[in-house]
């Protein structure tokens, strides 16, 4: 990673429900999702050739309701998915951060990068700023990545973070699934 | 933080649900008393759905609260107001997740709450309430509310009806 390490400062805005970070790196702020981020990812949800390394694909109803779970899984965990703004444009480029809903194997860095923004490294960059964040501020001691066993950008960049396969078992959403482990705190690239 | 509304009436308080009344509102909603919504679900399914009930409140400003007695933090319910679809009027919705709370009225009065909040300090103009033909409690509840059933209200699924309720209209001195 060629990037200056990503700056974090704690910053509680006064319409928000928990206190997220704001993550700074080279191209890229790191911050809460909010309201105003929606549009985007109902956009990347509700197309099929984007969104199934992810999820299901997703009418808007649904997407408004897993970004308002997003918001209530910070509330719960303390954590969550940041919304990724390209500090350029200030447009949403996709969101990254750590999940772990009820019947997850374990806390997982994920990340998802919306058309427009793909082959730039944007998710490599958001994804490690993710992981220095879960490390060094939530204390986290490890973390995995769940992906899809088709979703082989998402495994190309789990491997160029240092992540390595661990194994395959049933997530209660996406059904097959591989488990790949990071690097823990003391080896894992910032 | 954003402005963490809590409703009081005679029994009740309406205050924001919280990490510790998960358990109940799981046992609720992967139960049978859960078939009027679309239930049972899973474990998993009734976190997501929990989440989202707190996230609303940052999406819209307004959402679901954890029903309890006033001399009670225990949540046995919730009720409040749900809008997913920027185009569709906000639901007020009531819930009771053990048999025990049945019976005394605490629907009733968790959602006129809710009503008179969202008519007064959040200054809606009509919200509406969405009901399962088979629920009989719950219908009696909308129409003591000031419900009126209306067919033009949009439904999720065909064994669903809507009922609106409209603010009262502001006196204009003549």
């Amino acid at each position: 990673m060629s990037a200056a390490p990503a700056t974090t400062s704690a910053t509680t805005r006064p319409e928000a429900l928990t206190v997220a970070p704001r993550i700074e790196t080279a191209r890229l702020i790191l911050r809460g999702p909010e309201m105003r981020d929606f549009n985007a990812f109902a956009t990347f949800h509700a197309d099929p050739s984007r969104c199934l390394g992810f999820g299901p694909e997703m009418a808007r109803p649904e997407a408004w309701r897993w970004w308002a779970g997003n918001i209530g899984h910070w509330q719960i965990h303390g954590y969550g998915y940041l919304t990724v703004e390209d500090r350029e444009t200030g447009a949403p480029a996709g969101i990254s951060g750590i999940w772990n809903p009820e019947g997850w194997p374990e806390p997982e860095i994920g990340w998802v990068v919306y058309e427009g923004f793909e082959g730039r490294g944007i998710a490599f960059e958001a994804a490690l700023a993710a992981r220095a964040w879960a490390y060094d501020t939530l204390g986290m001691s490890t973390l995995t990545s769940n992906i899809k066993p088709d979703n082989a950008r998402s495994k190309a960049l789990a491997a160029r973070m240092g992540a390595v396969y661990e194994r395959t078992y049933d997530n209660p959403i996406m059904g097959e699934d591989e488990l790949w482990r990071h690097p823990g705190p003391a080896e894992a690239a910032r | 933080m954003i402005e963490r509304v809590v409703l009081h009436t005679e029994r009740l308080t309406l205050r924001p649900l919280r990490t510790s009344d998960f358990e109940a509102y799981s046992a609720y909603y992967t139960g049978p008393r859960a078939r009027f919504v679309g239930g049972p679900v899973t474990r998993g399914e009734a976190f997501t759905k929990f989440c989202a009930m707190i996230g609303h409140w940052q999406m819209r400003g307004f959402g679901r609260f954890a029903i309890c007695l006033r001399d009670d933090d225990t949540g046995f319910g919730h009720a409040g107001l749900l809008q997913v679809e920027d185009a569709r009027l906000p639901e007020l919705t009531w819930t009771l997740w053990t048999a025990d709370a049945e019976g005394r009225g605490y629907a009733r009065e968790a959602a006129t709450a809710v009503r008179d909040h969202a008519f007064g300090p959040l200054g809606l103009p009509a919200l509406s309430a969405i009901v399962h033909r088979d629920n009989a409690a719950s219908a009696r509840v909308a129409e003591a509310l000031g419900g009126v059933a209306d067919p033009d209200l949009p439904v999720r699924f065909d064994d669903e009806r809507a009922f609106r309720f409209d603010a009262a209209p502001v006196e204009v001195p003549a």
